[in-house]
Order: structure tokens, then C-alpha cells, then sequence
């Protein structure tokens, strides 16, 4: 990669809402000096692109791919295997691609019941034969027509296909992005594997004031009251994920007087996100604990409103779980 | 990797075939006691992870000390209850994860560097303490923060119960002491900061004036300016017959006017530093009295002849006071939550003392006794029915609700007589307020002790020094918790004990594997919670970064459980090792069972010494404490196939952490919330208290939560 070549690269899309591309276009003029060392060989969301041209390709040989959403059907899967075939180097681009991301939340059901959901159930459909999609269609005239078939779960990208480096956050900022593009472009990669973003906490980058003994009082979600601009939003009982975050945000969202919510994923250290901030949460509120009888620790708790939601919104697909039981055991 | 497994003489069967892949060595031992078998395990630890499969952890900790033997306990969990030998195999594969996931743990050794301690405080725990040291042949400095040593006990006039006078104990005491040449006895002299760990401390002194001994102009004192009530009007430089025998400068009062130095030019008024290196601090700053001002009702400072306990004393003794009738208010302050919510022990009894020595030296005077209750405890009931029957002092039940004075100037103590149900009021020429103590709080900071309460932690509960890690810092008379003068005298031992062995020894090892923040994680800005979470103080911040104290810690990892980012890991406990072992030993529909070492572990061994019956796929995991369970693990056993998870741990309140197995309770409680969510039943998950003997309640649990799917 360090010869006079350009080099190539493709922008793939798994199951996403696209902020991710967004997100590259947001190094704005930046993207020039991209340019200039690389060429965009594949990227469908920003130019005109067919898979089969992707076929066509020798075996390695686009040198990054960045592939952005999680793998929620056949199509995202095939895709995957694809670009993972003709690159070089596969990055999980974005929160989705590295944890599944918002849509692994959908791990909590399944796919029968997400289509009675969506096909029967909902106040705005009507169905009465009960016709459901299917993945093959055959018409009268032996025409078969198919569509991709969407799987019970939601799934990383490592899943599925091996991933060489990741760059979580939902969205990538610019900043880290950049600072990707550039160990990809000068040839000085870190070793297979690494996240691309800091190694500490979101709170070693936050600003705000921590009281002296941690703990939370009463919990409110970030609507319910006037949140200081100061003060540490545990401190003021919203549940901010930042101490179980990555840092390398710049604690965007934290400065916009928004709890984070845990899209940078969890430490190297960490093995479930979501499991390690309820420990915490459960173990700095309501102190001292020691006069509160066990129903008032039930109630307290109850407070948590969606504790899955809220401690796993972005990974719950690579938690210890990985999802709901299917067998409802 | 070694596994070393002992059958007890054939009592524990084990699975034919064992194989636990290439790398893993089966070395059967034929005697768990024999020196060959210690040596053997030990050369293995040099060079190879070892696992130990035999007896429980209690037995087995007893022949093999090191902490970086896995042991599995195939006697009382499995062979005793009956168990198949095959539920070994996965317990042994569990422990052989955890080990190829766990690091190894540093046996940390502190060398003692300086053969010689600080003892702060010259009070009569102080100097006992001091005593003791020096006597075994180590180097002493003994700091006073006052002009002379002495403490609380040089300004008593007797001792309780006999009304010994103070000086059948002090005098020869410190005699002793400063005639030591192992003594440096440093008058007028503060603890500035200490740092270091134990046998190697930096301690920076300042040091207030000097002692020019043996010169007593008394024209000394006539020139000084400065009248000082300290119990009994004095001088801002004076003299007290204890030590050093020269005259002493009160510099809270001193205003450095000179007066004095004109006639000794020796005197100095500045201030030194000085820095002294010990292997070992014993704090020994004892106790102030409450500050009476602050019970408002009682007109103390307003009214003249309100006193406090040592005032009267003082004066009285001296012969500055004659009152004809006192009222001794007990309790004044204490036992109160608006003052000091405890009881300071000694009160009860030095009201006794107080109208004894009224009674001793004027028998006309009539005295009262405001009370509560009477604490009495021990031999002090009988001083109690002398003073009550011999003496004829009238004992009154109730708290006075406010005293006030009249126009004459007497004083009038309204207070309800619970025992007659009415209001009393008793008009008196004077009040004596027994008011309750408070400790040295800035020497605690200082040192980092950690204070629950006003006391240190470690007299809180009753698990002081039998686990904790090698600490060079002691607490010794009244510092702790208040203390009469026998008590101190008698226990003083504990403290010079713990210094003694500790100087006698050329470097002292960690008992307690702790836990360590690992700081590519957790750095300078940082969330701090594990601070809150420790019940030790241990967790600190040093500069902007958390540290964790390798003195203080005790090893209960609930920081570990509680930090979310994984950056502070309790060595041996490592959550990576866990989940490994976890992973390694569950099978489908096991019941996994988190146990505390101190309660709920001994439980389980005893339903294995009763031989009680309960469910072959109940397997126990042994914690440290319930607090260093996370919701990873338990996760993580729901994932390897658990159908039900008990965390297990200490009565509440008696929890050998303090508060682990109720944070537990709350994560669990949290916990479960979310279970749901995932489609496990919450059900399957319990936390239950099983203390030590509880094993019918412990095999109970396992077993109902076993057949938790069956009555679905």
C-alpha cells in the first residue's frame, strides 16, 4: 500500500440507516485529500454501483473496505462475504457494524413475531388472509421471484465474516475517520483486531464536575428534569453511560447536555456493556443501603425504566446473551 | 498447567480417565501433609499453574498458602453429599480455565526498612504503647501535641472505680518511658504528613518551641501575660508535673510577646521541621471532650457554674469550687441524634466517679444523678450500688429538658422523672455535664483512616487484623473507640504487639491478594465510582489518578464488580478468570451457586460434613465476598447453560465487608429487572443470606431452585 498506486476502496452497506456514509461525507473538504491518495471503487449509497461489477473484481483486490450496519438478512450476509473476499482489509464502520448496533435492540424478538407485528397487528393493516413475505415466490406463469430472508437475529459484522479493524460510534466522527484513513494510507496499522479508538473511559474526556462520593439518589430520565450543565449527569441521576464507554467521541453528546447513551461500545476490559453499567448503577444508588429494607430495593430498581434499552442500546447483539431467549424459557 | 488431586485416603472417588488435554499434568498425592507434598507443589507453582483437588479451601489454605493455587473442593461439595465423581471433572475444567485466563498474583513484600515507630499521642495509651516498644528494643518517638506528656489522665484528679489518684499510674509510667534511651519524647510537636507503606514511612514533623530541662524560674510564669482557662486558670506558659520537667508554652494561646525568653533566653517560640523515617505509626491521639456549648438547653459558657466533667473535677480537687448541692447530668450530648449519636462508654462511670469524689470530700453535699440508662457493665455495678446505697446519691431517670438560673443565681434543672411519671425540677448551686467524647479525626485523615462513623472502620465490625493486609498503622487506647484507664492499659497491647511483629521481621508479605486498577483504562479524569463503592477507604485518588492502597485493601472486589470498564481487577478474582471458570464448569441445567467465603461457602461445606442430600448440578463457585459478584457472571453462567443462579453471602449486617451482600442484593434486584427482558425467568435468580450455619437452608435453596422448571 505504499507504492505510487492508489488505493481502493469500498464503502459496503449491512443493515443501516445510512448515517454512516453521511458521516464520511462529513469530513468535508477533507475528503478531497482522500481523494487524492484513494479511489472510491464501490460505495452505493453516494455513486452508482452494481454488485456484479463488485463479482468482477480479483480476490483482494480492493485494499478497505469500510462496511457500515449490522448483517439482518440473507442479502447483508452474501454482501459481507463478498467485499470480505475482494479486500484487503475489512472495517467495521460504526456502531452497527462493530456491536449490531440500534437494530440488534431487535434481538429482544424474533422474526415470526416481528411480521405478525408488522403484517397483521398493527391498527393501520389489513390483512385478513394473513399473507406473510416469503423468500420465494413462484407466479402462475413459472416465473420465481425471491427476496433476501431476514434472520431471527441481529449480528455483528465479525459474525459473519472475519473483520480486520473496527471504528465504532454511531455515527464515526470525522476526526476518528481521519485518523483511520490516515494508519490506512501511511501503511502503520495497528495490530489485526484493534478497535480504533481510545483504550479509556468516556469520563476521562468529560468535563463536567463529579461530586465527591458518587452516588445517585433518584434516577430521572433526561426529559423529566432541567439537566445542569456542569455537573455530572450521574450525579444529577440520569444514567449516562460514559463509564462504560470508550472514549474518542469528545463527549459530543455530553456537551450537548445529553446523557451518553454508549454507541463507542464497551472497554477492551469489558465483556457486556450493558451488564457492567447496571452493576454500577445498581451499586451507587440508594446509598447508604444498609437501612434500605429488600422492598424498597425493589422499588428503587423499578425506576430503571427498559434497563435493556437503556444499558444495551447499542450492543446488544455482542453482549454475553446476545439476545432474547427464543424458547421464552 | 498441574493438577494435583488427594483422595483422603480413598474417601474422595474420582472419574476414571481424567484428561484434561496435553498440556494438563495429573500428579495423584498420596498425604496432603507430608513436607514432600508441600515441596512438590511448591516447585510446581516456580514453573507451572497449579490446581489443588481435594478438601475445602479452609483445609486446604491450610497446607498451601500461596493464592495462585486454584483449589477444588471435591470432599464436602462432592464425595460428602454424595455427588457423582463426575461433576469433579467439571469443576477441575472450570478451575483450569480460570487459571489460563487469570494473571499471576504478585505477592506483594514491603521490607522493613526502619526498625523503629511514631507513636502519636503521649497520653497514657501512648506511653504504654511506647513502653512496650522501646522495653522490646526498638527505637521510639513519641510526639505530643501539648507542652507535656500525660494526656487526659494527668488532668484527672482519681481513677474510677476506687478513686485511685491518677499518679499511682502515671508517674512511674513515664519514668519508664523517657528514662528509655529507645525513647525520643518530642513535646509540643505535630504530624505534619506522613507517606510510605509499612516499614518504610516518611513522617515530616513540626515541632513548636524547645525544652530547656531542668530550669523552672518560676518568674517565668509571673511575667507572662496571658491568663488561659484549661479547666483551672493558668498562664500561656506553665508547668504539669509529668514531663518533660521544665516549663511549657500553650502555642494556641501564646502570643509571643517575649516576656519569657527575657528571663530564660534559652526558651525559643519558633517552629521546626523535622522529618523521621519508621517502619511502623501508632496512633494514640485518644479523645476531646464534646463541645458543651452546642447542647444550648443546657447554658453551658452562659451560666457560670455550668461545668463540664473535667472542669469540676479540676476545680474541684483544687479546692476552687464548694458547692453545696450538684446536679451530674449524664448523657449530656450523647446518645442524641442532634450531638454524637453513640455512646461513649466511659461517661456513666466517671459520673459515678464525680459524685463519689464529692461525697469522699464534702459528705454533706447532695448530689443527683441524671441518667438514661445506667451503664454498669462488668464489675461496675457494684461501684454503682455503693455510691447509690453507701453514698446516698439520688439517682433521677430522665433527661433534663433545659437548665436555667434563677435570680439568686442557683441553677434549675427541669427534667421529666420517668420513673415517678412527673416533671421534676431540682434547684442546685451547680451542674456537672458528662459530656461524650470524639475522636482525633485529623490524624485519621492524615494517615488515611478510614472512619465509619467517628471511629476507625476496623472497630466497627470484629474483622480487624485477622485478614487484613500488612499495615505499619495502628490504633491503640481511646483513639479507637472510648476506653476507661484500665481498659487502655490492658489493651494497649494489641497496638506495640502488632509493631513489635512487624519490626522483628525483615520485610512483611500481603495476606490478601487486592485488587489493581489497571491504568490504560482508568487514568488521570476518571468516574471514581469504585472510590465510593469500597468500604475501606483502600480506592483513592493519588494526584488525578485512582489507586488502589496494597495496605488497606482486604480483597472483597466489589470495586471490581462495580466498575463498568473493567479497568479495576481484584487479582485472583479477575473477571476474565471468572467467566472463563464459569464457561469451563456449567453444563446445561446446572444451577450455579456464587458463595461467599466467609457465610455461605462454610454452609455448604457443613451440608457436606451432615452428608445432606441436594442436587448433583449444583455447583459452587467460591467469592469473596457477594459483592464481587457481577452481572457478568451471572450472565455468563445463564449463557453456559445454568438454569438457575444463587448468590449466596453474609447475614445482613453482618457482612465481613460491611455493605457487599446488600449492593449485591441491589445489583441482583436490578438484575433480575432486566432478565426478563431476555426471557429468563427472574425466578431462577436468588440471592439468599446463609450464614455459616446454615447448611439445611443452603441445600433448601439449591434444591428449590432446582426444581424450579419442573413446577412450571
Amino acid at each position: 500500500m505504499t507504492g505510487k498506486e492508489k488505493l481502493k476502496i469500498a464503502i459496503c452497506r449491512g443493515c443501516t440507516c445510512s448515517g454512516c456514509d453521511i458521516a464520511i461525507l462529513d469530513i468535508h473538504e477533507r475528503l478531497l485529500k482522500v481523494i487524492e491518495k484513494a479511489d472510491i471503487v464501490y460505495a452505493p449509497t453516494i455513486m452508482d454501483a452494481k454488485n456484479a461489477d463488485v463479482e468482477k473484481m480479483k480476490d483482494r483486490e480492493i485494499d478497505v473496505c469500510f462496511y457500515h450496519g449490522a448483517v439482518r438478512d440473507s442479502d447483508n450476509e452474501e454482501l459481507a462475504r463478498l467485499l470480505r473476499k475482494k479486500s484487503k482489509i475489512m472495517i467495521a464502520f460504526g456502531a452497527c457494524a462493530c456491536f449490531g448496533g440500534i437494530f440488534g435492540l431487535a434481538n429482544t424478538t424474533n422474526r415470526k413475531e416481528i411480521f405478525e407485528e408488522v403484517y397483521k397487528n398493527t391498527a393501520s393493516t389489513d390483512n385478513p388472509e394473513g399473507i406473510m413475505p416469503q423468500t420465494e415466490y413462484a407466479d402462475k406463469k413459472g416465473h420465481t421471484m425471491t427476496l433476501p430472508e431476514i434472520y431471527d437475529s441481529v449480528y455483528p459484522l465479525n459474525e459473519k465474516v472475519a473483520v480486520d479493524y473496527y471504528i465504532p460510534l454511531c455515527p464515526p466522527i470525522p476526526d476518528q475517520i481521519m485518523t483511520g484513513l490516515a494508519a490506512i494510507t501511511s501503511g502503520n496499522l495497528p495490530p489485526k483486531g484493534t478497535i480504533l479508538a481510545s483504550e479509556k473511559t468516556l469520563c476521562s474526556e468529560c468535563e463536567r464536575t463529579r461530586s465527591q462520593v458518587r452516588k445517585i439518589g433518584k434516577i430521572h430520565r433526561p426529559h423529566e428534569i432541567e439537566i445542569d450543565q456542569e455537573k455530572c449527569m450521574l450525579d444529577q441521576g440520569l444514567l449516562c453511560m460514559g463509564p462504560a464507554t470508550r472514549a474518542g467521541c469528545g463527549t459530543i453528546c455530553v456537551k450537548a447536555n445529553v446523557p451518553c447513551r454508549g454507541c463507542n461500545g464497551p472497554t477492551s476490559q469489558e465483556y457486556d456493556q450493558g451488564a457492567n453499567m447496571l452493576s454500577l448503577v445498581a451499586t451507587i444508588y440508594g446509598i447508604p443501603e444498609e437501612s434500605l429494607t429488600e422492598e424498597d430495593v425493589k422499588k428503587a430498581m423499578k425506576e430503571i425504566k427498559d434497563p435493556l434499552g437503556t444499558f444495551y442500546r447499542y450492543t446488544l447483539p455482542t453482549s454475553i446473551l446476545k439476545r432474547k431467549r427464543m424458547d421464552g424459557k | 498447567m498441574k493438577v494435583f488431586l488427594y483422595d483422603f485416603g480413598g474417601e474422595i472417588k474420582y472419574p476414571e480417565n481424567l484428561d484434561f488435554g496435553k498440556d494438563v499434568e495429573i500428579i495423584r498425592l498420596k498425604d496432603i501433609s507430608t513436607e514432600e507434598t508441600r515441596r512438590t507443589v511448591e516447585k510446581a507453582l516456580k514453573t507451572d499453574k497449579v490446581v489443588f483437588v481435594g478438601p475445602s479451601h479452609r483445609i486446604s489454605e491450610r497446607f498451601f498458602s500461596d493464592p495462585n493455587i486454584k483449589f477444588v473442593n471435591a470432599r464436602e461439595h462432592v464425595a460428602w453429599v454424595g455427588h457423582n465423581p463426575e461433576k469433579i471433572r467439571d469443576l477441575v475444567q472450570g478451575s483450569i480455565d480460570k487459571l489460563r485466563n487469570s494473571n499471576k498474583i504478585e505477592n506483594k513484600r514491603f521490607l522493613i526498612k526502619h526498625k523503629s515507630a511514631l507513636v502519636i499521642g503521649a497520653g497514657i495509651a501512648g506511653l504504654e504503647t511506647a513502653r512496650q516498644i522501646a522495653n522490646s528494643g526498638y527505637k521510639v518517638y513519641l510526639i505530643e501535641k501539648k507542652p507535656f506528656v500525660g494526656g487526659l489522665v494527668a488532668r484527672l484528679d482519681r481513677l474510677y472505680p476506687a478513686g485511685t489518684p491518677n499518679s499511682h499510674i502515671l508517674y512511674p509510667l513515664i519514668n519508664e518511658v523517657v528514662s528509655n534511651p529507645n525513647v525520643e519524647v518530642l513535646v509540643n510537636t505535630e504530624m505534619e504528613k506522613a507517606e510510605g507503606t509499612v516499614g518504610d514511612y516518611a513522617v515530616k514533623l513540626k515541632i513548636k518551641g524547645n525544652v530547656v530541662e531542668g530550669k523552672l524560674p518560676k518568674k517565668c510564669e509571673e511575667v507572662c501575660p496571658v491568663e488561659v482557662v484549661d479547666k483551672i486558670p493558668r498562664k500561656a506558659i506553665y508547668y504539669q508535673p509529668t514531663y518533660p520537667e521544665s516549663y511549657g508554652i500553650d502555642f494556641d494561646a501564646c502570643t509571643k510577646c517575649g516576656n519569657c525568653v527575657k528571663v530564660m533566653p534559652e526558651l525559643s517560640l519558633g517552629e521546626t521541621e523535622r522529618t523521621i523515617h519508621v517502619g511502623a505509626i501508632v496512633v494514640a491521639t485518644g479523645l476531646k471532650g464534646y463541645d458543651a456549648k452546642r447542647i444550648v438547653e443546657y447554658g453551658y459558657g452562659r451560666y457560670p457554674n455550668v461545668y463540664t466533667k473535667l472542669e469540676f473535677e479540676r476545680r474541684f480537687a483544687n479546692g476552687l469550687i464548694k458547692p453545696k448541692s450538684v446536679v451530674i447530668v449524664n448523657c449530656a450530648g450523647s446518645r442524641d441524634k442532634n450531638h454524637l449519636p453513640y455512646c461513649s462508654r466511659v461517661c456513666c462511670m466517671l459520673g459515678l466517679k464525680a459524685a463519689k469524689l464529692i461525697k469522699d470530700t464534702a459528705p454533706e453535699t447532695e448530689v443527683y444523678v441524671n441518667y438514661i440508662d445506667m451503664r454498669s457493665y462488668g464489675i461496675f455495678e457494684e461501684f454503682y450500688n455503693i455510691v447509690r446505697e453507701t453514698y446516698g446519691v439520688k439517682f433521677v431517670q430522665g433527661r433534663p429538658s433545659e437548665i436555667l438560673q434563677d435570680a439568686d443565681g442557683k441553677l434549675v434543672v427541669r427534667c421529666e422523672d420517668i420513673l415517678l411519671d412527673k416533671n421534676i425540677e431540682m434547684k442546685v448551686d451547680c451542674v456537672v455535664l458528662m459530656t461524650g467524647f470524639v475522636p482525633d479525626k485529623e490524624s485519621f485523615d492524615k494517615l488515611g483512616i478510614y472512619t465509619a462513623g467517628a471511629y476507625p472502620v476496623e472497630y466497627v465490625n470484629s474483622t480487624y487484623s485477622i485478614d487484613s493486609n500488612p499495615r505499619g498503622i495502628f490504633i491503640a487506647g481511646s483513639a479507637g473507640y472510648p476506653k476507661d484507664v484500665a481498659e487502655i492499659l490492658i489493651n494497649a497491647a494489641n497496638a506495640p504487639g502488632g509493631v513489635i511483629e512487624i519490626l522483628s521481621k525483615d520485610y512483611v508479605e500481603n495476606k490478601t491478594p487486592t485488587a489493581k486498577i489497571d491504568s490504560r483504562i482508568c487514568s488521570e479524569n476518571n468516574c471514581r465510582i469504585c472510590i465510593t463503592a469500597c468500604p475501606y477507604g483502600a480506592v483513592h485518588m493519588k494526584g488525578e489518578e485512582v489507586v488502589v492502597n496494597e495496605e488497606v485493601c482486604m480483597g472483597c472486589g466489589i470495586c471490581t464488580a462495580t466498575c463498568a470498564a473493567g479497568a479495576n481487577q481484584l487479582q485472583g478474582f479477575e473477571e476474565k478468570g471468572m467467566l472463563a471458570q464459569i464457561g469451563g464448569m456449567t453444563k446445561k441445567g446446572d444451577v450455579i451457586a456464587f458463595m461467599c467465603k466467609w457465610s455461605s461457602y462454610n454452609a455448604a461445606d457443613k451440608a457436606g460434613q451432615e452428608r445432606l442430600t441436594y442436587p448433583e448440578n449444583v455447583k459452587i463457585i467460591r467469592v469473596p465476598c457477594t459483592g464481587r459478584v457481577s452481572a457478568q457472571m451471572i450472565l455468563k453462567s445463564y449463557e453456559s447453560g445454568a438454569k438457575a443462579v444463587l448468590v449466596a453471602g453474609c447475614p445482613p449486617d453482618a457482612c465481613h465487608y460491611f455493605t457487599g451482600n446488600f449492593k449485591a442484593r441491589k445489583r441482583i434486584t436490578a438484575l433480575k429487572a432486566m432478565l426478563s427482558q431476555f426471557g429468563i425467568d427472574p425466578e431462577t435468580l436468588a440471592i439468599e443470606w446463609i450464614g455459616k450455619d446454615e447448611s439445611k437452608k443452603f441445600a433448601e435453596t439449591v434444591t428449590r431452585l432446582n426444581g424450579l422448571k419442573q413446577q412450571k
